[in-house]
């Protein structure tokens, strides 16, 4: 009689195994980050320039300084001097590709033009986002300027792109 | 008297027949003492993803690596992907079916939702149980929407992995 319980027993732990399975359970998460904005929030602007009858440049920085090469002379009445300015949102402490204009820009004054280029920024290249997710981006040029260049306010008639994408 | 030699043999040959069992099944009991176990040790996690207006997915390996394709990117601040994992523990040199979700799981951040599907594992089918364990490792596709609204999406309910003794 006991030999017969141990069979029971030995059967019913057979069946146990038989039917062994187990089943986990994992939980799935994902972020989606805030998109990456930007807004330009100054134009740039050279400001004053006198020229002479040798061409040059006036290189603008990011910080809204200004050097000048060549013939060119910058008055002590310097006009309005200002890097262009993007506010730049997205997602905290996210860093970012900053793109600067490849090719020259037009700027016209009537039948007039001169080319800026050598797009400069600061952040150069990579920026970081804020612990709010916000970021200034200032970017600077070349003025191309040639000799005997007719007075006038020059005006790009295509504003001048950059773009920002989260690395 | 004739009653009693049938009944003795009847009752003998039961007690051959039990005794011969006993002895087979303890053998076999020894294996059962390891049934097949499943804990989960990491949630699957898709880390960080930026969107576009295009819709896109994001495929996470088994292996833990991502892949984005059509409207979405992967930033380089990645968060925290992961595949999930579960050590699977058992009977040493038993193999075991792989069963993964068939649906898809839904993840929501407060209004929004995105879906989470085809499900893939390493081992993918079945598994071994080397020395007595295997880790297994489960990943599975994200659907994000164009412009998917931004926040930290989760399951509402666990998606569910069975394991089972081939």
């Amino acid at each position: 009689m006991k030999k017969f319980a141990l069979l029971l027993i030995a059967i019913a732990g057979f069946a146990v195994m038989a039917n062994a399975q187990v089943t986990g359970h994992a939980t799935v998460t994902g972020t989606i980050v805030t998109p990456i904005a930007i807004v330009n929030s100054g134009d740039m602007n050279f400001g004053n320039v006198a020229v002479s009858a040798v061409g040059g440049t006036v290189v603008l920085a990011p910080a809204s300084t200004r050097t000048k090469t060549g013939g060119v002379t910058l008055p002590a009445t310097p006009g309005t001097v200002s890097a262009a300015h993007f506010n730049i949102t997205g997602a905290a402490n996210f860093t970012y590709a900053i793109t600067l204009p490849v090719i020259s820009t037009t700027v016209t004054s009537g039948p007039n033009n001169m080319t800026v280029d050598t797009f400069t920024s600061t952040p150069s290249l990579t920026g970081l986002l804020d612990g709010s997710g916000n970021q200034t981006v200032n970017v600077g040029a070349t003025w191309n300027i040639s000799a005997l260049q007719p007075a006038g306010t020059y005006v790009s008639a295509t504003p001048f792109d950059i773009t920002v994408n989260y690395n | 008297m004739k009653k009693l030699v049938i009944l003795f043999i009847a009752i003998a040959g039961f007690a051959v027949t039990s005794q011969a069992q006993v002895t087979k099944t303890a053998t076999a009991s020894a294996t059962i003492v390891a049934p097949i176990g499943l804990v989960k040790t990491v949630d699957l996690d898709f880390g960080n993803v930026a969107v576009s207006a295009a819709l896109g997915t994001v495929a996470m390996s088994p292996a833990g690596v991502r892949t984005p394709l059509g409207g979405v990117t992967l930033p380089a601040t990645a968060g925290s992907p992961a595949a999930a994992s579960f050590t699977v523990t058992g009977t040493s040199g038993y193999t075991y079916s792989i069963t993964l979700p068939l649906v898809a799981t839904t993840v929501a951040f407060g209004a929004f939702n995105m879906s989470v599907d085809t499900w893939t594992s390493n081992p993918s089918g079945t598994g071994t149980l080397v020395a007595g364990t295997q880790t297994l490792n489960v990943g599975a596709t994200l659907h994000v929407a164009g412009n998917q609204n931004p926040g930290l999406y989760t399951s509402a309910v666990p998606f569910s992995v069975t394991v089972n003794y081939n």
